[in-house]
């Protein structure tokens, strides 16, 4: 027993039962009746946080130093969501606007990030931080609260560290603001003789509806409500890679101060605001085959999380922010969310 | 991004896997991880733990909360061979390695049987009564051994005050001490 930990009114049945649980929290986890015996029990614990951090801190150094031993790379396309949900949580989380991206300063140095710099290992453990936290985030309780009470990290409120995790996350965010700011400038002056990407559109198309063990393609024929005339045609959406391609049979040439838009509805986000899927001039840009079939690659600007609906409009060849959806050429989903 | 995705999504990932019962499992695992990682970030305090272990802590957290919401044992598939795939050893990964090595090698300070038990409990997410089955060790012994252990590799390491008020608190049956 540490010196500074003293149990103040149990026997050493008790404290044996309380150490028992808290090893067994780390271990496997307590299913009700255990986590309301630790919390009695650890009512009468001085060090009771600090002692169940540093459990808890232990075995995550002998599971990651295990893994690491033989390390397993996630599929690329697990990889993939790993990256689009990253980008969008900074952009819908951390407030990610257009002014505030345009606050956003890079640091001169960029090597001074490098993973090499950044791979000081720094202590495993703590033998500075007596009682002190590293409480990685407050730890859920079994109904899903933040738990009271829980030990504050030190480095919360601290200046923010030279090497570490912290520093690189905080690079992740600048670095993802830089490129969501290219991103927007890019659209807003991007004229429509520029190719929505340099993909090749019956490629992607192909490769796409081949299947290549992606289950979650989304598919969608192009449609319009009532007796307006649509194109014929479809969309493919692979939300894994946020790549995606559409498919026009008998879109007709727009004049010369139009371009159609391509819109995409995301379940995740106001539908007020879709997400800018690229600008195409359909006698310009994709891929024209021999029967007549254009295929067009989608170029969304931002992560796109649950595709629900596209949909395709004219506007000023200079490309708009939003769109007033006043000449919608072709609606493709599930229309009756617009 | 890339570079921190390159240096952890194996950790993540090889967790995850282990501590889910289907491949979707745990790619929803990994996301739901990460997420915490992202929003924990400012919390890391570089003093205290190394950066693997702290991701390594929430990603176990995650895990063991998705198993109880889950409220079935978890019993990891195993992927097709094709996506099981190697991590390339990189320089970045030289003082990850490093810090494993030294853990690892505390660890080994532990009886065998104690150290399989540890690894099919934190690495592999397995129940104290699912080691029992596969090892054939008494439930009593396999929560003895892994509850020595862990406490004993805290101590070693010197991650704050041992708890421990001698052995003899830890456990009981059938096994003698660590």
């Amino acid at each position: 027993m540490s010196s500074q930990h003293s149990d103040r009114s149990t026997g050493d049945g008790s404290i044996g039962r309380y150490q028992e649980l808290l090893a067994d929290e780390v271990l496997w986890g307590l299913d009700d009746a255990e986590a309301l015996e630790l919390e009695s029990l650890a009512a009468n614990m001085d060090q009771h946080a600090a002692e169940r951090v540093a459990l808890e801190t232990t075995g995550a150094a002998l599971a990651a130093s295990l893994v690491t031993a033989s390390p397993e790379s996630p599929p690329a396309d697990v990889r993939a969501r790993m990256e689009a949900m990253a980008l969008h949580f900074l952009a819908s989380e951390k407030g990610l606007k257009l002014a505030d991206v345009a606050k956003v300063r890079r640091p001169a140095a960029r090597s001074d990030v490098s993973p090499s710099h950044m791979a000081g290992p720094g202590p495993s453990v703590s033998r500075a931080h007596r009682g002190a936290a590293v409480d990685a985030a407050p730890r859920t309780d079994r109904t899903g609260s933040r738990e009271a009470g829980s030990t504050e990290p030190s480095g919360s409120e601290g200046p923010v560290g030279d090497d570490g995790l912290r520093r690189r996350l905080l690079w992740t965010q600048l670095l993802a603001a830089a490129s969501l700011l290219a991103a927007l400038g890019l659209f807003l002056t991007r004229p429509t003789s520029e190719a929505p990407v340099a993909a090749d559109g019956e490629a992607l198309y192909s490769e796409l509806a081949g299947g290549q063990s992606n289950t979650r393609l989304v598919r969608y024929e192009w449609t319009m409500p009532g007796d307006a005339k649509s194109p014929e045609g479809e969309v493919l959406w692979d939300p894994v890679r946020q790549r995606g391609v559409m498919t026009f049979r008998g879109l007709g040439p727009v004049a010369d101060q139009d371009a159609l838009q391509l819109w995409i509805f995301d379940g995740e986000r106001d539908k007020a605001h879709p997400v800018d899927g690229g600008v195409f001039d359909p006698q310009r840009d994709g891929t024209r085959a021999a029967d007549g079939t254009l295929y067009v690659p989608i170029d969304a600007k931002l992560a796109v999380s649950e595709a629900f609906a596209f949909a395709v409009t004219k506007e000023s060849n200079k490309g708009v922010v939003v769109s007033d959806r006043q000449r919608i050429v072709s609606l493709a989903g599930q229309i009756e969310r617009l | 991004m890339d570079a921190f995705l390159e240096r952890y999504s194996g950790l993540v990932w090889s967790l995850a896997r282990r501590h889910s019962p289907t491949p979707q499992d745990a790619e929803d695992a990994v996301q739901e991880i990460f997420l915490e990682v992202w929003r924990s970030a400012d919390r890391y305090d570089p003093s205290v733990a190394a950066e693997q272990t702290f991701i390594a802590m929430i990603a176990r957290r995650r895990l063991i909360d998705r198993a109880r919401r889950m409220k079935r044992t978890p019993k990891p598939d195993v992927l097709p061979e094709h996506e099981i795939v190697a991590a390339a050893p990189e320089p970045d990964r030289v003082a990850i390695k490093d810090e494993a090595a030294r853990i690892t090698k505390v660890l080994k300070t532990l009886r065998p049987e104690q150290q399989h038990v540890l690894e099919l409990s934190l690495v592999h997410g397995r129940s104290h009564s699912q080691i029992s089955e596969q090892t054939g060790m008494p439930l009593g012994t396999v929560k003895s051994l892994a509850r020595r252990g862990l406490i004993k590799i805290r101590r070693t390491l010197g991650i704050d005050d041992p708890i421990v008020a001698g052995d003899a608190g830890i456990g009981a049956s059938g096994e003698g001490s660590a």
